[in-house]
């Protein structure tokens, strides 16, 4: 076990607990930082692959832009806890049934699955360079539409 | 992994222990100067700004004052770390820790010359001042983080102002800095500091001050807003917000904020000193040398700054980011990529 | 330092590459420009004068699709990211029609509710940029791009009467059911690079052939793929969110979502289902049977007992959803010609019937109860005959063309074999006479003695509208045959890659 791998169960781990926080802390803020964790250990799992340029995406953008507005909103709402009254009594029970079935489902599904090998990567595959060269030929559309995605979506706010 | 930039001396860096050696020394090498360098940042502050008011500054403790920082130091380490009752005990201790990370961690992509060829770096990644701005962007979280635990509404407003500023900057920093890549050709600081041209006669380093001149001015603006400082310290604004995000904090907690904006001060120093100066290339003069005189000259500008200029309002600072720096941004990445094109 | 990476992409190339987008382009450059100009020009003029500009990008768009559908259609362009075949610019055509017509109506309901009009005109041209690149996507990427493009416009749009809750409800709902979706669609398109290495439609069909039905990624990914595609096309079981949505957003971009989101959709799953994984057909087929038979029966008697005019449409149109899958799971020449057949008449019927709707709002509000039809025929005999049409020819009556689409569509089902789909199909069809035959009954009853709730304003814009509507619906019948005909032409790039 290399020290690659290390890394990977690391950072893999705390993007699941993280991934927990999200949906199980009560009070938002700690939801919030929970998905900053996430991100986190997602752009560690990207410089893993050898992407750094998307590592360094997207630690300025998801974890130092878009997480700081939802964080923005969020503290406004002060030290408050989730008030827990409106949950149906079952509804924990339903949901443990179906979370359970579901990932029995997926299990049963990927289980025995053959992954494919990768392809050869280019030498300066993640580089700057290539993502430069990447969006202004092979992605030049996809590109395009993204721009004028955000555009409507500033449009839209 | 750290190197210098030479021959291999004695097969060290071939030795797996031998390298977690030299590694474990010059992280802590770096660290302890960095530190050290900080506290001689406020020192140099105290001073240049009681000379720009006309007072004397510290004179009292040591020789011209010199050992007031010290003494400062060590009252902030004995002094009780009070919590208020009803913060967030985690969020509450964590921030502080979160503001002192996020600015020594850009340090590991930034190169330092020491003499003639020897240049000092911990790591040579791709993206190379991507990660500074990545990692410095985290020290937001500290000063949001630190507003909302505290409990006080002041805090919580000077959490959300540093939050509004960060949006309003970060998009203008990143755009200063990408005629400098369209010029140079590459985002690793060492490509960077050593981009020559040759021009006629002359053939050698040349600072990106005379080529990106705008980029310069931006960055210098987004730099002062990153590190909030005056007159962007709005998260701070002691006459408004009675010290902001910092009120409830008190003694080591206080500490590792201020050491954590000094640091700031100091990181984006050297950053500027490296992207528009040329770095550690000044003639005659030792990489070491010259590199400490341009970092102390850019130091200075950011005292001289607060000395000279008033506090912006929210309104104004959110004006000045959105609609002067970044379409002033935009059209300096649009004229010099067509004249990079033009004249290559 | 890294030697910077070889750029082989001339001049030339962009060019060709170009023209073969030259609808989206045209929508885009119209988009843009509305943007700007609307920022400039005085607040009286913007409304008209953006209307004006999308208006002429759209018909610029119909005139460029339509000479190259004549003239020779185009192939993959930009990496084979998107394509400017035959299948995209039928699409095309049929989104920048649609685009007019919705264009025009939405001018005169904004005027009529007060509301402001630059803005809608330019989120229905994003939408539109977002449904033509739908249609025209070559790769998983433009998919995804496109979806997320048509739905984020249509979310802002559904909300835009922001004064009111309705309006909210259904901009809300819409935002979160929509993001749900594209979760899913997202998940499963990730797992369907895993397991073919590449995004690329035309890639991904020769990749994954009949023998890879066993690869747990690819069925996984398509039945995500497959859930996030119905929540889209509003079929049951994942239907739930229309009917609101439907209702409270603004009855132009209702009536504009009703046809061309479905219409996209369509193209979407045509190009990935039919294209890229037509070799797990068994696969996809079985799941998007049980959806289209639950649609039908859902959407019909749900359709039987709504009071509110858009909800009965909503309903109809998860009816129509099931209706187009029994083409869509023939498949072949004779099933996607049929989709396509069918999309281009329901694009008019219920526009249409919509835009008759929209014309019986006003200040107050929408009229959009069975009761405010009442004499309509008298009030309006125009739009009383033409509302008949629409309605008639909903509920297939012979010489419309939803009769001519649903022959097409039921025949093509049985000669794939999917026997039981198509007779569960027409028992289900004569169950939705009753409820068209509903509005028929109040449009033709006597003129109500009570003073009508919505007096007709201004209306000669979304009257235009209808007639044309009306004209298509109409003549599309006996032009059926020529109809098919282009629908084949548009169907055949989907079957060549194989």
């Amino acid at each position: 076990m290399g020290p690659a791998t290390i890394v990977f169960w690391l950072a893999s781990a705390v993007a699941l607990a993280g991934g927990l926080g999200v949906v199980l802390f009560k009070e938002p803020i700690r939801n919030v930082l929970s998905l900053v964790l996430v991100m986190l250990s997602l752009a560690v799992l990207f410089l893993l692959l050898s992407a750094q340029f998307v590592f360094a995406v997207q630690v300025i953008v998801y974890a130092g832009a878009v997480m700081v507005l939802f964080l923005f909103v969020i503290t406004l709402l002060g030290p408050v806890r989730e008030q827990g009254t409106v949950r149906l009594p079952w509804q924990i029970f339903i949901s443990a049934v179906v979370i359970a079935a579901f990932a029995g489902f997926l299990v049963a599904m990927l289980r025995g699955v053959s992954y494919r090998t990768p392809d050869a990567a280019d030498p300066i595959f993640g580089s700057v360079q290539s993502i430069g060269v990447g969006l202004f030929t092979d992605y030049l559309f996809p590109f395009e539409l993204t721009s004028i995605l955000l555009l409507v979506a500033a449009v839209g706010c | 992994m750290i190197r210098l930039d030479t021959p291999d001396p004695f097969g060290i860096y071939s030795n797996p222990v031998g390298h977690w050696f030299v590694v474990v020394i010059a992280m802590l090498l770096l660290a302890f100067v960095l530190i050290t360098a900080t506290a001689y940042v406020v020192f140099f502050e105290r001073i240049a700004l009681g000379w720009m008011q006309r007072r004397p500054g510290p004179n009292r403790v040591g020789p011209g004052g010199f050992l007031q920082l010290a003494a400062d130091g060590v009252k902030g380490l004995f002094k009780e770390g009070f919590a208020p009752v009803g913060v967030d005990r985690v969020l509450f201790v964590v921030a502080p820790g979160i503001a002192v990370a996020s600015v020594l961690l850009g340090w590991a992509v930034i190169p330092v010359g020491i003499w003639g060829s020897i240049t000092y770096w911990i790591s040579d990644l791709n993206i190379g001042i991507l990660l500074v701005l990545a990692v410095s962007s985290m020290n937001v979280y500290a000063i949001m983080l630190g507003g909302w635990a505290s409990n006080n509404k002041y805090s919580l407003l000077g959490g959300m102002r540093a939050a509004a500023q960060l949006i309003s900057y970060e998009m203008a920093m990143g755009l200063s800095l990408v005629p400098v890549f369209l010029i140079v050709g590459s985002l690793r600081l060492q490509d960077i500091v050593g981009f020559t041209v040759h021009w006629g006669p002359y053939s050698g380093p040349i600072p990106l001050l005379l080529l990106a001149p705008v980029s310069f001015l931006i960055y210098l603006v987004a730099a002062v807003a990153e590190t909030n400082r005056a007159p962007f310290d709005l998260p701070e604004a002691e006459q408004e917000l009675i010290g902001g995000f910092l009120t409830e904090y008190s003694g080591f907690r206080f500490f590792m904020f201020y050491l954590a904006e000094y640091l700031g001060v100091l990181t984006q120093s050297t950053l500027i000193a490296l992207l528009f100066f040329g770095g550690w290339y000044l003639p005659l003069i030792p990489g070491a040398i010259a590199l400490f005189i341009k970092v102390v000259l850019l130091v200075f500008i950011f005292i001289w700054l607060r000395g000279t200029l008033p506090r912006l309002r929210y309104d104004m600072l959110m004006r000045l980011g959105w609609k002067a720096l970044l379409p002033l941004g935009i059209a300096n990445v649009l004229v010099t990529s067509i004249l990079v094109v033009l004249l290559s | 330092m890294i030697a910077a990476a070889q750029v082989t992409y001339t001049a030339a190339q962009a060019w060709s590459d170009l023209a073969q987008i030259g609808p989206i382009v045209a929508v885009t450059v119209a988009l843009l420009v509305a943007v700007v100009v609307d920022l400039l020009l005085p607040r009286g003029l913007r409304g008209p004068v953006v209307t004006v500009i999308a208006i002429v990008g759209l018909v610029s768009a119909l005139a460029i699709a339509a000479y190259r559908l004549v003239n020779g259609y185009g192939g993959p362009a930009y990496f084979r990211f998107v394509s400017g075949d035959a299948f995209a610019l039928f699409f095309e055509m049929l989104f920048a029609l649609i685009g007019v017509l919705a264009v025009i109506v939405s001018s005169s309901y904004v005027r009529r509710r007060g509301l402001y009009e630059a803005e809608l005109q330019v989120l229905t041209l994003a939408a539109i940029v977002g449904m033509m690149s739908l249609a025209a996507a070559g790769s998983l990427v433009t998919v995804f791009l496109g979806l997320e493009l048509l739905s984020i416009a249509l979310y802002v749009s559904c909300g835009y009467n922001r004064i009111e809750l309705p309006s909210q409800e259904s901009a809300a709902k819409y935002l979160i059911i929509g993001g749900f979706a594209s979760a899913f669609v997202l998940y499963g398109m990730a797992l369907i690079y895993g397991a073919t290495g590449t995004t690329v439609l035309s890639d991904i069909a020769t990749r994954v052939t009949s023998d890879s039905a066993g690869n747990p990624l690819l069925l996984l990914g398509v039945l995500l793929m497959g859930v996030g595609f119905a929540f889209k096309v509003s079929a049951a079981p994942f239907h739930m969110w229309t009917p609101d949505v439907y209702q409270g957003a603004p009855l132009p971009v209702t009536a504009f979502m009703s046809v061309a989101t479905k219409a996209a959709a369509f193209a979407m799953i045509l190009r990935v289902f039919n294209y890229g994984l037509g070799h797990l057909g068994p696969e996809w087929q079985v799941l998007l049977a049980f959806t289209a038979a639950a649609s039908m029966v859902v959407g019909n008697l749900m359709a039987i007992v709504q009071a509110s005019l858009k909800r009965m449409l909503a309903y109809s149109g998860v009816a129509h959803a099931g209706y187009i899958l029994v083409g869509v799971l023939a498949g072949g020449r004779a099933g996607v010609a049929a989709v396509l057949f069918y999309l281009f008449g329901y694009v008019f019927m219920n526009f249409g019937a919509f835009a008759v709707v929209s014309t019986l709002s006003g200040p107050a509000g929408d009229g959009d109860l069975y009761e405010d039809l009442n004499g309509l025929a008298y009030r309006n005999p125009t739009l009383g005959v033409l509302m008949s049409v629409f309605m008639l020819s909903l509920a297939g009556f012979p010489p419309m063309v939803g009769f001519f689409g649903k022959v097409f569509l039921f025949t093509a089902g049985i000669s794939a074999g999917w026997t039981w789909l198509v007779v569960l199909a027409v028992l289900t069809s004569v169950v939705s006479v009753y409820y068209y035959f509903r509005v028929l009954f109040h449009v033709w009853s006597p003129l109500p003695e009570a003073p009508v709730r919505f007096a007709f304003g201004p209306v000669r814009g979304p009257v235009t509208v209808v007639l044309l509507a009306g004209v298509f619906a109409v003549a599309l019948g006996p032009l059926s045959g020529f109809l098919l005909q282009v629908g084949l032409n548009g169907a055949a790039p989907l079957l060549s890659g194989r």
